[in-house]
């Protein structure tokens, strides 16, 4: 297999624990990750990961210019060319079809990428931010350690294509779908690479 | 039973399995928000715009620094209910400022349900002798630090971001940008002595700048603030915002420099974008072009003010 060519959506947000994290993920700490901020920067990339941030921020920068090919088209259509993308937190917002509990003030749509209903900051605020030990399908035998930070919450998967790989307390955290791994807390923060390596094989 | 001496973990409360508290959750909220800009509002209109704007947080006050400098008196935190309005207003975080020292007007705010709290020298300080022990707070800090003793001093109480302290409501960027260095050529010092394993002068320098040895020491392996570094303080243009960007900060905090300029609309959003694409001087030209230097706030000459706000806490 080619190696994946990684991009790390760099508009606002943790970023470069996300570019630590796969150059740790393959091994090499060499490995080069682009930071994604230009229509020209996506182009050549394989593996996109959106980072955590806020949402509104990113959805708001990828579009700056409307009439051109503007970041968050350039999402959509390297998407159909085959793009894999890994979406963590505000990243599973961007991506996701529907969007619950929008900002009244300042609403956006999500990019329809995998078809699942989000909802923002649903477990509450910084206050009821939290660590919990998590079982992940695919990703075993160990629990990986989640950091869930004013999180979103996947509330439904809306087409068979879409595979729940985690839940906790009954609340599912994890999706993928053929080209996507979504989930809603942090594994960039944390110092164990599974997850990366797993999206890194996609 | 807590052991006492653990008390970096005294914020942690544990249900169902979640851990709420941590230091992982309360420095992540920080890592979130970075190549942000963090605005200042006094009301919910400022609020939606700043939101508007693709502000990452506005931060709560009662009136903005340069208002707290020309108006005078004492500078408390602002109303519960003006802050509950601000976070019905907006789904971004909301960040409120207390007192330095004054651990009840803290924790006070941590019960509205605030997601972070900015002990401020653009308040009056309730405590002349020492800050707030953050630690045992569930939501994290945020700290003003004028050099590396004082960031680290903030870090070692519990702060979970730190930002210059610059000189707030003036409109001028000179302080934010000595602050900032004066980290970036401390660091560059220690490090040097770490890199020399030169145990000896690294323990007196700790003693010099009165942090300890261990929190000098993780600096020195990370080679930057062990927490996430924001710049505040007398910003006022797309510029401004590029060039703390440019000296190595993880975002911006503006003050008095949007509501306080005749076009803060358009003004939010081009520091919003000169902090993003900060590396690219024709994106930074983009946004410095979309303000107009004529209605920049007018700003106050720093060598003549009465009142220096980062003077301001204790140096212990």
């Amino acid at each position: 297999m080619d190696k994946p060519i990684v991009g790390v959506l760099a508009l606002q947000g943790d970023f470069r624990e996300h570019v630590v994290a796969v150059k740790r993920a393959m091994n090499n700490p060499n490995y080069p990750v682009t930071l994604v901020k230009t229509v020209e920067d996506i182009l050549p990339i394989t593996h996109l990961i959106i980072p955590g941030g806020e949402s509104t921020v990113m959805n708001k920068l990828s579009m700056v210019h409307q009439s051109e090919d503007n970041l968050r088209k350039m999402i959509l259509k390297k998407y159909e060319e085959g793009m894999k993308i890994l979406g963590t937190c505000a990243g599973v917002i961007l991506i996701s079809t529907k969007i619950e509990g929008n900002s009244e003030n300042d609403p956006f749509e999500g990019l329809g990428l995998i078809d699942i209903s989000t909802a923002r900051n649903a477990y509450g605020r910084q206050v009821d931010s939290f660590e919990a030990k998590l079982k992940i399908k695919d990703i075993n035998p160990v629990e990986f350690h989640g950091v869930f930070i004013r999180a979103p919450q996947i509330l439904s998967v809306n087409s068979p294509d879409v595979e729940i790989l985690a839940k906790h307390n009954e609340r599912i955290v994890m999706v993928k779908n053929q080209q996507i791994l979504a989930m809603v807390f942090h594994p960039e923060l944390t110092e164990d690479y599974r997850i990366h390596e797993y999206f890194l094989a996609m | 039973m807590k052991d006492y001496w653990d008390y970096k973990k005294f914020g942690e409360i544990e249900v169902d399995g979640e851990i709420t508290g941590t230091i992982k959750v309360k420095y992540g909220i920080a890592d979130m928000l970075k190549g942000g800009v963090i605005m200042d509002v006094t009301n919910a209109e400022q609020a939606r715009i700043a939101e508007k704007a693709g502000a990452v947080s506005v931060m709560v006050l009662d009136k903005l620094p340069y208002d707290v400098r020309k108006v005078g008196g004492i500078a408390r935190t602002a109303s519960i209910e003006k802050i509950k309005e601000i976070m019905s207003a907006v789904s971004i975080p909301i960040m409120a400022k207390c007192r330095i020292g004054h651990t009840y007007e803290a924790k006070v705010l941590q019960a509205t349900g605030v997601d972070m709290l900015d002990e401020s020298e653009v308040l009056t300080p309730a405590d002349e002798e020492r800050h707030i022990w953050k630690w045992p707070f569930q939501i994290p800090f945020v700290c003003g630090a004028r050099d590396l003793g004082e960031a680290l001093r903030r870090i070692e109480e519990g702060a979970a971001m730190i930002r210059t302290k610059g000189e707030p409501g003036t409109g001028n960027v000179a302080h934010a940008i000595k602050h900032m260095r004066k980290y970036l050529n401390s660091i560059e010092h220690a490090k040097k002595l770490y890199e020399n394993k030169d145990g000896q002068q690294l323990m007196y320098f700790a003693r010099s700048i009165k942090v300890s040895l261990d929190t000098l020491i993780e600096t020195c392996k990370l080679g930057r603030l062990p927490v996430v570094n924001f710049s505040a303080g007398g910003i006022a243009t797309p510029a401004d915002a590029a060039q703390m960007m440019y000296m190595g900060c993880d975002g911006i905090f503006v003050g008095s420099g949007i509501f306080k300029a005749d076009d803060p609309e358009n003004r939010a959003r081009a520091v919003v974008l000169a902090t993003t694409h900060f590396n690219d001087p024709d994106k930074v030209l983009e946004a410095q072009a979309m303000v107009d230097e004529q209605k920049t706030m007018f700003g106050i000459e720093t060598d003549k003010m009465e009142l220096s706000m980062q003077e301001r806490g204790a140096d212990i």
